[in-house]
C-alpha cells in the first residue's frame, strides 16, 4: 500500500515554479531519500505531503487521504529542517503535548515519553527548559517529538542538522531502529552518505523535477558512487549544493 | 469530535501559557491597576464631592452616569486590547515555524486557530473582567448601584472582544500586524462613535446609518446592558436586534478566521 503518493504535482509561488510534474510513491515499510541541491524543491515536497501547502496542479495522498485532513496525519512523525521549539517549556511538557496531540494519553503517554527521551539521550534532562538547550540537544528533542507515539511514517527534513558526528551516528541508529519495526521513512537531506546508509531508494530532485528515482544501484552506474551519480544528474555549476 | 475537543483543549492551554508570557502582560497589569485607581477616583461621588445645582443631576444620577461612562471607556479599551493581542498571536507561530510541528500532527487547522484565539482572549478578557468587575464593585459600594447590569455589560464586552479578536487574527493572516491593528482600531473607533452619536438621539445617514445599525454593536450593546443605570428606555425590538447582532458578529468573526485559515497556503512557516 502506498503511504505517500504524489502525481503530476506542480507547485508555483508567485510565478516561480518550485515543483514541476513530480511523481513519487512511497510504499509501506520502505525508506526513500529525497536528494537535491538547495532550492530543488525538497522542503516544498515534504510540506505538500503534510498538507501545509496545496499543489498548483496534480494531487497528493497521505495514508490514502487528502493531506489537508487531520485524519491523514495519524501516525506521522515529522522533524522539520529548522526546528523551533517553545523555549519556555520543559522537555517533558513539550513531549507530553506532542504525545497527547498524537493520540496518547495516561500511562501510555508517560511510558512513551520516557522511552523516546531515553532513546535520544535526554531522559536525565526532562525537566530542563527547552530554551536552555544546545543546538545538538534541541535536535535530539526534535527527534524525540518525531518518535513519540511510535509513528508508522517518519518525515525527516535534514535530520542531521545541528548534530555532531556522534549524534549523527546515533540518529542513524534511531532511524534504522524505526525501520526495523516497520516504519516508513522519507528523508530529505544533503548528506548523500546518510541517505545511502538509511534508504533503499532515492529520488534526486533538481530545479523542481525528479531527475532520477529508484533503488540506489539502479541510479548509480558501474564505477560510480552515489555522489558521482548525484553530480551527473544535477550538475555542479551552481556551486550551492552540499554533498 | 472527542479527539478534536481534546486537541483544542491541549492547544488552548498552550496558547494561554504562550499569551501569558508575552512582554505586554506586565505592562497590562500596571495599566489595569492604574485604571482601577482612576475608576476608584471617578466613582467617588460622595456628598462632599458634588455640588447639587437646581435642575441639574442628583447625586444618584451622577453616579449612574459616571458608571455608564466608566463602562463605556473600559469596553472600548478591552475591545481594542483584544484586537491588539490577537493581531499577531496566530501569525507569530507561523512566522517562527513553531506551528509546523503542531500542524504535522493529526490536528485540524481550525483547532490551532481557535486555540490561539482563545489564548489571546484569555488575557484581554481577564483584564476586562478585572476592570469591569472592579468598577462595578466600586460603584456598588460607593453609590449602591445594582451590579447585575455590570455583569451583562461584561458579557456584551466579551462577545464584542471575541468578534474583534477573531477579525484581527483573520486580517493578520494577510497583512502585517501593524496594518491589522490599525484597521481594527479605526473600525472599532468609528463604530463606537457612531453608536454613541446614535444613542444621543442624533440622526445618522447613509453609510454611517448602515454601520451603526448593521455593524457590531460595541457601544450599543453595553448601553443596552446598562439601561437600569442610565434609565434610557430602548424599544424591545431594537434591544433584541442589538443582542442578535452581537452574536451574529461574534459568529461571523470566528467563522471567517476558521474559513480563511483552513484555506491559507502556509508559506510563512520558515524559509523555503
Amino acid at each position: 500500500m502506498a503511504v505517500i503518493e504524489l502525481r503530476g504535482v506542480h507547485k508555483r509561488y508567485a510565478g516561480r515554479s518550485a515543483l514541476e510534474g513530480v511523481d513519487l510513491t512511497l510504499s509501506e515499510g520502505s525508506a526513500l531519500g529525497l536528494l537535491g541541491p538547495n532550492g530543488a524543491g525538497k522542503t516544498t515536497a515534504l510540506r505538500l505531503v503534510l498538507g501545509l501547502l496545496r499543489p498548483s496542479e496534480g494531487w497528493v495522498r497521505l495514508n490514502g487521504m487528502d493531506p489537508g485532513t487531520a485524519e491523514s496525519r495519524f501516525g506521522v512523525g515529522y522533524l522539520p529542517e529548522r526546528l523551533v521549539l517553545p523555549g519556555h517549556m520543559t522537555i517533558r511538557s513539550f513531549l507530553r503535548l506532542h504525545g497527547a496531540l498524537s493520540g496518547l494519553a495516561g500511562a501510555e503517554l508517560d511510558s512513551d515519553l520516557v522511552r523516546v527521551a531515553e532513546q535520544v539521550g535526554v531522559a536525565s534532562r526532562l525537566d530542563d527548559k527547552v530554551g536552555e538547550l544546545s543546538k545538538g540537544l534541541m535536535q535530539r528533542v526534535g527527534f524525540a517529538q518525531a518518535f513519540i507515539g511510535a509513528p508508522r511514517l517518519l518525515l525527516l527534513d535534514e535530520p542531521a542538522s545541528g548534530l555532531d558526528p556522534i549524534g549523527m551516528r546515533e540518529a542513524r541508529d534511531w532511524i534504522s531502529a524505526a525501520r526495523r519495526r516497520g516504519c516508513t521513512v522519507l528523508i530529505s537531506s544533503h548528506l548523500l552518505s546518510e541517505v545511502e546508509r538509511l534508504c533503499d531508494r532515492v529520488a534526486i530532485l533538481h530545479e523542481g523535477r525528479v531527475r532520477a528515482e529508484g533503488a540506489i544501484d539502479e541510479i548509480v552506474r558501474e564505477g560510480e558512487v552515489l555522489e558521482d551519480a548525484f553530480m551527473r544528474l544535477v550538475g555542479s555549476s551552481d556551486g550551492e549544493q552540499g554533498i | 469530535m472527542a479527539l478534536e475537543f481534546r486537541e483544542l483543549r491541549l492547544l488552548t492551554l498552550a496558547g494561554i501559557q504562550d499569551a501569558a508570557r508575552r512582554r505586554i502582560v506586565p505592562a497590562l497589569i500596571v495599566v489595569c491597576l492604574v485604571s482601577l485607581m482612576m475608576v476608584n477616583s471617578c466613582t467617588q461621588c460622595s456628598s462632599g464631592a458634588t455640588i447639587q445645582t437646581q435642575g441639574g443631576l442628583g447625586q444618584l444620577d451622577l453616579a449612574l452616569w459616571a458608571g455608564v461612562g466608566v463602562f463605556l471607556v473600559l469596553t472600548f479599551w478591552i475591545i481594542v486590547l483584544a484586537g491588539l493581542l490577537a493581531s499577531d498571536h496566530l501569525t507569530a507561530t507561523l512566522e517562527d515555524g513553531s506551528a509546523l510541528l503542531v500542524l504535522a500532527r493529526p490536528v485540524s487547522r481550525s483547532s490551532l486557530a481557535l486555540s490561539r484565539l482563545f489564548g489571546s482572549l484569555s488575557i484581554s478578557l481577564g483584564a476586562g473582567a478585572v476592570l469591569q468587575l472592579g468598577a462595578s464593585f466600586f460603584l456598588a459600594v460607593r453609590s449602591d448601584l445594582n451590579p447585575i447590569p455590570a455583569l451583562f455589560a461584561l458579557m456584551a464586552t466579551s462577545l464584542s472582544a471575541l468578534s474583534v479578536a477573531a477579525f484581527a487574527m483573520t486580517i493578520s493572516l494577510f497583512f502585517p500586524r501593524i496594518i491589522a491593528f490599525l484597521l481594527i482600531l479605526g473600525s472599532v473607533t468609528l463604530i463606537s462613535m457612531l453608536n454613541l452619536i446614535s444613542f444621543s438621539g442624533a440622526e445618522l445617514e447613509g453609510v454611517y446609518y448602515v454601520l451603526d445599525r448593521m455593524g457590531p454593536p460595541f457601544v450599543s450593546s453595553v448601553m443596552l446592558a446598562l439601561v437600569p443605570w442610565s434609565g434610557q428606555p430602548i424599544p424591545l425590538g431594537l434591544a433584541l436586534e442589538t443582542i442578535a447582532r452581537l452574536f451574529v458578529w461574534a459568529f461571523a468573526g470566528v467563522s471567517s478566521l476558521v474559513f480563511f485559515f483552513r484555506r491559507l497556503e502556509l508559506t510563512r512557516l520558515e524559509p523555503l
